[in-house]
């Protein structure tokens, strides 16, 4: 299921900002409504385990550091060639192999700390092959009028509903309700205790 | 109570005409009302469906939405008649190394991550292999005047109450304030249906529990802060 963040905003957010269309609004603009979504999204997807996902990355021989997919916030587990690895830090590995970053052989370990946008193996593969991540991100394309649809639970709408009116009534304005904004804020933290409660912690 | 009647109720209470609002549009309403039942199926997990689950060969990794459009979260999960129990993936790791690509006739875990991922184990080695799915489900959204919400009966007056704060919220300050306590009542009668259903999914070992809501921290947005109102106006004094 996707929800469509524009046909949140026409139909809920648009009207409880006083206006009938995103051309009528005053205060805001219909990017800036967008921009908080995309905000909440992240900001839910880093503090829970909402957004995971599979991606293959394929390895060639001896290959050090991989670039992750756009998005990812953290590596959660990793196959090479369908073989689960363990995670190890680089402290580790550097005790275990002076010329870790050298050896080649069958991957035995990811390394979770090797970067924020990268993972590499321990030892580098010997033979090329798939190294398997499983990712906690947030969708790779910003929420945007040219890009509304998110993939997740329809109660989740609610949860960006809360998000922009509030961020839209914290700012500075003739329009700006600051009691609104702070129980809008208090409304997102709800959902993102539910978020975590059913779904796990994020980082 | 069908949509309508709950549409009437709010708009009654806020002192609106029934059919011609000033104050709010009629879609403004509905939506409202809607999100009540959304955000009350997401705090309680009331709503379960169960379905056939199609799985694929050599497939371990499925995006249950693309089969499931309501889906909530897992709350059991059987295969060839059998319950198959929930997994970690550090479990399966634990477990066999080859988890991956054992295929088996029936699965023996499953697992999810996140609103998107369901994994199993083994593997289906050929097409045509199944799962017995039950989730919890969000409801249908209401559009008719007819439409009856998903949710137990006897918690029907909760979405007016609901609704009633959601469309005061536009107003702000003091007018918003007013609203508050629904939304406390609102929360009591997620409190008592969540109770209720916490207490049957642990009778029927479902996998996936109602949130505990007494552990979430609500009181926060059931009360606005003073200094944050906007100031009365001065009136000038009378000596």
């Amino acid at each position: 299921v996707s929800i469509d963040v524009s046909a949140l905003l026409a139909n809920e957010v648009i009207p409880a900002l006083n206006a009938a269309t995103a051309a009528d609004l005053v205060f805001w603009t219909a990017a800036e409504l967008y921009q908080f979504a995309d905000d909440a999204v992240k900001e839910a997807a880093r503090r829970s385990l909402i957004f995971v996902s599979v991606a293959p990355l394929a390895l060639a021989i001896g290959a050090g550091d991989t670039a992750l997919p756009a998005g990812t916030v953290a590596v959660l587990a990793a196959a090479f060639a369908n073989l689960p690895l363990r995670a190890a830090t680089v402290a580790e590995i550097e005790a275990l192999d002076d010329n870790w970053e050298q050896t080649t052989g069958p991957p035995a370990k990811w390394l979770e700390d090797a970067g924020i946008t990268v993972v590499r193996t321990y030892p580098a593969p010997s033979v090329a092959g798939t190294l398997s991540v499983v990712l906690q991100g947030f969708p790779s394309a910003p929420i945007s009028a040219g890009n509304t649809a998110i993939e997740a639970p329809a109660p989740f709408a609610g949860y960006l509903l809360q998000a922009m009116l509030g961020r839209a009534r914290g700012k500075q304005s003739d329009a700006m309700m600051p009691e609104i904004a702070d129980h809008c804020a208090q409304r997102e933290g709800i959902y993102r205790q539910i978020f975590t409660q059913y779904w796990g912690a994020g980082e | 109570m069908t949509f309508a009647i709950i549409r009437s109720l709010v708009l009654q209470r806020l002192d609106e005409n029934t059919s011609a609002p000033e104050s709010w549009t009629l879609a403004e309403v509905n939506a409202a009302i809607n999100e009540a039942q959304m955000f009350l199926v997401l705090l309680t997990l009331c709503l379960e469906n169960k379905v056939t689950f199609n799985l694929a060969a050599n497939t371990v990794f499925y995006d249950p939405f693309a089969q499931v459009s309501d889906w909530i979260v897992p709350l059991r999960v059987r295969s060839a008649n059998v319950k198959v129990r929930p997994a970690k993936m550090a479990e399966l790791d634990a477990l066999s190394s080859t988890w991956r690509t054992e295929t088996a006739p029936a699965v023996k875990r499953y697992g999810t991550r996140g609103f998107a991922l369901l994994y199993t184990y083994p593997v289906p080695s050929g097409s045509g292999q199944t799962l017995e799915l039950t989730y919890a489900q969000s409801p249908a959204v209401m559009v008719n005047d007819g439409d009856v919400p998903q949710i137990p009966e006897q918690h029907h007056p909760a979405l007016a109450d609901y609704g009633i704060y959601r469309l005061r919220q536009k107003l702000g300050g003091s007018e918003f304030q007013k609203g508050l306590p629904l939304f406390a009542s609102f929360i009591e009668s997620a409190k008592q249906l969540g109770a209720f259903v916490r207490a049957r999914s642990l009778d029927q070992r479902y996998d996936t529990l109602p949130v505990e809501l007494a552990k979430l921290d609500i009181s926060r947005a059931l009360k606005i802060r003073k200094d944050l109102l906007p100031a009365k106006q001065e009136t000038p004094s009378v000596d």
